[in-house]
């Protein structure tokens, strides 16, 4: 197993780079001279080139990159252009309420969704089908940013019962989490029906309901793990929207976790910021989609088997 | 004799016409009370864009500032009441529709075109291609679209058609996935095979014989990407990183809204309301259709 966990990681680094690189060339070669904009008015070509040698933008495309790269590896992701802080302490403030926010949605969004998508499955055409297909219209079309300011204005402003921005308690975790969570309910409560449908048809169901085991147990033992499949590799997939999805979120709650930083240091022009943070989220996506990988081997012995030591002895 | 034959061969023709896929089509996607709902919204969002300039005139209106009006509540004469510069809301609403659908539909159109070109040579060619490809476009995937599109934003400012590049690359990771996929299903057709015995070009091949025979689920997804799009425009512009102001763009106007929320909330509601109907119309008519084109697509 653990073989499997290290090759998916060993493949994961090239992809990493190459995110890195990307974002890299873009910004890098973004119009507009980084010199003027931080010295202002006090701009002169002798102030400009010392700066851009203090920045390390003097070198070529190339040295840079690498440079940047072999301090990613020992966790130093340089300088923002504009407050002179390390990068990485910036990250390092705002990424845990970032993941708080992350959990509390992603539980939020399996506990209500899951059962939804079981009950809808157990009885189709019953009140449940009407009300996945109502969520999914309401959460796929309604713009996130909007309902959050909607719940805002109803339950932090009119009617005083949650915080209107900050993290201090839990319950200022409720407005963001369901914000975060709203737009993916559907989908997953769709894909946990479907494939729940799909797997109460198979011929293991009726064998197990032949020989008297109870319609629960079935339900639950049975015909669940088989169809949480497809749910979790979608979970995987709607962690990483979650965490773009951050970026408005945070903005509107006034929380100061990754997304925010983005956006600010976007609108401040502050170019190792970003760079900092997008790669950042391309390696917390990465991690996640080799988690669900590791998930879903633990679900489906035949993808375990595959990887378990080519078939010597079962490790 | 040969002019009886023809004649007759016409009125035959006529008297047993079968309804054709087109129709059936038609048929399916009219009789779904959904799809219609979204197509009736959609229209009307298409009478405002047509007509914004003739309900309200977008520089006397949507634009000037008359501060004699300000923040005055929804009227008869000012339907949605007036911003905090005395602009009617509900012509700045109307004319936003136009930026909504220019950048939506414009982004929608451009990454098809991207997500075209790579997932048909993809699926088309198979092998070392399609290795390459699959794996640029798992890059692409690593980062969230719209952290994509904002780290585009970054890199080249924000204007409109940066805009509309920004989300069509940071769509195109789904959308060539789907192409790809719809192109293999048909590659190994025996029509395909025909059309290269008779010697017609590659070129040729993939538009006119593969990505028609798979336009089915392409239509499907672009219209779902369209609705995908009207949210991220919204979302850009409301984080302050697409169209500013003065433009009357949705999430701009929102953005605007909000220092003023708590005592004027129909500033936050008026241009949500109108994000909230243009996504669901295309959502609902990209439901419709997937049903009406492709039966077996559905859920």
């Amino acid at each position: 197993m653990w073989k499997f966990v290290v090759k998916r990681l060993l493949l994961t680094i090239p992809i990493i780079i190459a995110v890195i690189f990307v974002v890299f060339t873009l910004l890098h070669f973004a119009p507009g001279d980084i010199t003027m904009q931080l010295l202002g008015t006090k701009w002169t070509p002798e102030a400009a080139e010392t700066l851009r040698h203090e920045l390390g933008i003097d070198q070529p495309f190339m040295t840079q990159f690498i440079n940047y790269i072999k301090g990613i590896v020992q966790g130093n992701f340089g300088i923002s252009y504009i407050s002179r802080e390390s990068v990485t302490n910036m990250l390092a403030v705002s990424m845990p309420n970032t993941i708080y926010i992350l959990i509390t949605s992603v539980v939020l969004s399996i506990v209500i969704s899951i059962p939804i998508g079981i009950l809808a499955a157990l009885k189709p055409n019953s009140v449940f089908s009407g009300i996945t297909t109502a969520f999914s219209l309401i959460g796929v079309s309604a713009p996130s940013f909007w309902i959050g300011l909607l719940l805002i204005l109803l339950l932090s402003l009119r009617l005083k019962w949650l915080p209107a921005s900050g993290l201090e308690s839990f319950s200022a975790l409720i407005m963001p989490s369901v914000v975060m969570s709203l737009s993916h309910l559907a989908a997953l409560s769709r894909t946990t029906r479907s494939s729940m449908i799909e797997s109460l048809r198979m011929d293991y169901i009726r064998t197990a309901r032949a020989k008297g085991v109870k319609k629960k147990d079935i339900v639950l033992k049975h015909a669940l793990r088989n169809a949480l499949m497809p749910t979790v590799s979608l979970v995987g997939f709607i962690i990483g929207e979650m965490i773009g999805g951050a970026t408005v979120v945070e903005t509107i709650f006034g929380i100061s976790g990754m997304g925010r930083l983005l956006v600010e240091s976007v609108n401040k022009r502050d170019i190792n910021v970003v760079l900092g943070c997008v790669t950042m989220m391309a390696i917390c996506v990465a991690v996640i989609s080799i988690v669900t990988d590791v998930a879903f081997a633990y679900l489906d012995p035949r993808i375990k088997a595959q990887y378990v030591s080519g078939g010597k002895s079962n490790g | 004799m040969a002019e009886v034959k023809r004649v007759n061969k016409r009125a035959f023709l006529r008297e047993h016409r079968k309804d054709g896929k087109a129709l059936e089509m038609v048929r399916i996607f009219s009789s779904n009370y959904l799809a219609m709902i979204g197509l009736v919204i959609f229209l009307i969002i298409l009478i405002a864009v047509i007509f914004a300039n003739v309900i309200a005139d977008y520089n006397s209106i949507a634009i000037a500032t008359h501060p004699a009006d300000r923040l005055l509540p929804p009227s008869a004469e000012h339907w949605f009441g007036t911003d905090d510069l005395g602009r009617d809301v509900f012509a700045r609403v109307l004319h936003g529709s136009r930026i909504s659908l220019r950048i939506s539909v414009g982004a929608g159109f451009l990454g098809l075109f991207i997500a075209g070109t790579i997932g048909s040579v993809a699926g088309f060619y198979g092998g070392v291609v399609d290795n390459i490809l699959m794996r640029v476009i798992d890059v692409l995937a690593c980062v969230p679209c719209i952290v994509l599109a904002i780290a585009m934003v970054a890199a080249f400012g924000a204007s409109e058609f940066n805009l509309i590049l920004a989300i069509a690359v940071s769509t195109t990771v789904g959308l060539s996935r789907t192409v790809r996929t719809a192109v293999m299903s048909v590659r190994n057709m025996e029509y395909v095979e025909a059309a290269r015995a008779i010697g017609q070009s590659t070129w040729k091949i993939i538009p006119r014989h593969i990505l028609i025979n798979c336009i089915a689920p392409i239509i499907v997804h672009l219209t779902i990407i369209i609705a995908c799009n009207i949210l991220t425009t919204a979302e850009l512009s409301f984080l302050g990183l697409g169209i500013s102001a003065p433009t009357p763009e949705w999430g701009c106007m929102i953005a605007m809204a909000r220092t003023n929320m708590r005592s004027y909330p129909y500033l936050v509601i008026a241009p949500g309301v109108a994000i909230f109907l243009s996504a669901i119309s295309f959502n609902l008519i990209g439901d419709g259709l997937r049903d009406a084109l492709d039966p077996k697509l559905k859920r």
